[in-house]
C-alpha cells in the first residue's frame, strides 16, 4: 500500500484499514528513530510500538496538514524522549553511579557478541553530545540520508549538515591515537 | 597530529567528509587529492576518518523488522476502543453545533451589552438634561432650599460620573464580546 492509498482511506474514515497499511511502510522508520534516541534496540523496539499504539489513537485527529510522515515521526519522537526521560529518572534514582548508563551505551543497535571495535564505536557515540549522536546515529541507520534524518528529526536538512560535520569531526579528535601525538 | 591537521587544514576536512560520502564533485575531489598527496597530516586524517567512518557504518548498519513486529502492535490494538467513523463523523457534527450555538450565544451577550450601554448614556443624558433645566427651577421655587444646591448637584454630578463609567464599561465589553464573536 502506498502512502496515497493510507491517505485515502483516512479520508473516508476507514482508520483500520489505513492503520494496517501505514504499519509496514512506517515501521523501520519509526524503529530507527527510536533506536538514535534510545541507543538500546529492544527499548527501541518497545517504543516502536508504543509509538505506533499513539499513532492508532491520534487517527481521528489526523487532519492532513502535515505530512504522514512529518506527523508519525513527530509522535515517535515524543513517545522515544518520554521514554528516555522515565529510563533516566529511573537511573538516576536506581543507579547513582551511573553504570547503567554505560550499559545502554554498549547495547546500541545491534546484534548480541559484537567484536571490541563495535564497543569502542559505542564509547565514542556516547561522548558526543545528544543532537549531534542521534543526527550521526540516524544518518549510518538511514543510509546515509540528510533529508530522510531531517523528516525524522524534524529539523533542516542544513542544521542535520552542521550536526553531523561537527560530531565526525569531534570523533576525529576523539579517536586520535597517542602514536600519532607529537 | 590529527588535531593540527584538523586545525591547519579545516576547509579540507569538510571535503574529507563529502569525499568519503561519495558527494564531493568531481573536480574537488581531484583537487583534495592532490592535496592529500602533499599534505601527509590531512592524509593521516583523511585514513582515520574513512576507518571511522566503517566502523560507524558497520554498527549501525540499517536495521529493518519484520511481519513480526505487526502482530503484538496489532494485537494490543483489539484491546483499545475501535475507531468508528460513524461516530467520528456525529462527533464533528455535534462539535460544529456547539460552536455555532456558543458564537450565537457570544453574538446575543454582545448585543445586549451594547445595548445597555447605549440606554445608560441616554439614561445619563436625560439626567443631566434634567439636572440643568430643572433642579435649578425647582430650589429657585423654594427659596428656603437654596443652601442645599451645590449638594444636590455635586449628588447629581456624581451620579451622572457612575452611570457614564459604567455606560463605558458595557460598551468596551461589548465592543470585546462583538470583536471575538466576528
Amino acid at each position: 500500500m502506498t502512502e496515497g492509498e493510507v491517505l485515502a482511506l483516512l479520508e473516508q474514515g476507514r482508520h483500520r484499514a489505513a492503520f494496517e497499511g501505514l504499519l509496514p511502510l512506517f515501521r523501520d522508520r519509526v524503529f530507527r528513530l527510536a533506536c538514535a534516541i534510545l541507543r538500546e534496540r529492544a527499548a527501541a523496539e518497545d517504543v516502536a510500538q508504543d509509538a505506533f499504539i499513539n499513532v492508532w489513537r491520534g487517527l481521528p485527529r489526523y487532519d492532513g496538514r502535515a505530512a504522514l510522515g512529518t506527523w508519525i515521526y513527530a509522535i515517535t519522537r515524543n513517545t522515544a524522549l518520554m521514554e528516555l526521560r522515565r529510563r533516566r529518572a529511573c537511573v538516576s534514582l536506581d543507579d547513582p553511579e551511573g553504570s547503567e548508563g554505560a550499559r545502554i551505551s554498549a547495547s546500541l543497535v545491534g546484534d548480541d557478541g559484537q567484536p571490541p571495535e563495535a564497543h569502542g564505536v559505542d564509547r565514542l557515540l556516547a561522548a558526543l553530545p545528544e543532537s549531534e549522536r542521534r543526527v550521526v546515529t540516524l544518518f549510518y541507520l538511514e543510509d546515509r540520508s540528510c533529508e530522510a534524518v531531517a523528516e525524522a528529526l524534524g529539523m533542516p536538512v542544513g542544521t542535520v549538515k552542521n550536526h553531523l560535520f561537527r560530531a565526525r569531526k569531534r570523533l576525529a579528535s576523539m579517536v586520535e591515537p597517542s602514536g600519532e601525538s607529537r | 597530529m590529527m588535531q593540527d591537521a584538523i586545525n591547519r587544514c579545516a576547509g579540507r576536512t569538510e571535503e574529507l567528509l563529502l569525499m568519503i560520502d561519495g558527494t564531493l564533485a568531481p573536480p574537488a575531489r581531484a583537487s583534495l587529492e592532490r592535496h592529500l598527496a602533499g599534505c601527509p597530516a590531512c592524509e593521516r586524517l583523511a585514513a582515520r576518518l574513512q576507518s571511522l567512518d566503517t566502523a560507524l557504518a558497520s554498527r549501525l548498519s540499517a536495521t529493518v523488522l519484520n511481519d513480526a513486529f505487526d502482530r503484538p502492535v496489532l494485537a494490543r490494538l483489539e484491546a483499545l476502543p475501535q475507531h468508528d467513523p460513524a461516530s467520528a463523523a456525529e462527533r464533528r457534527v455535534r462539535a460544529e453545533r456547539v460552536r455555532t450555538a456558543a458564537l450565537a450565544d457570544l453574538r446575543a451577550s454582545a448585543r445586549r451589552a451594547l445595548g445597555s450601554g447605549l440606554l445608560d448614556i441616554a439614561g445619563v443624558g436625560a439626567l443631566l438634561w434634567a439636572g440643568g433645566r430643572l433642579v435649578p427651577r425647582l430650589l429657585e421655587s423654594v427659596g428656603q432650599y437654596a443652601a442645599t444646591l451645590p449638594a444636590v448637584s455635586g449628588l447629581v454630578t456624581a451620579v451622572a460620573v457612575a452611570s457614564l463609567a459604567l455606560a463605558a464599561a458595557c460598551l468596551v465589553a461589548g465592543v470585546e464580546r462583538l470583536g471575538r464573536a466576528t
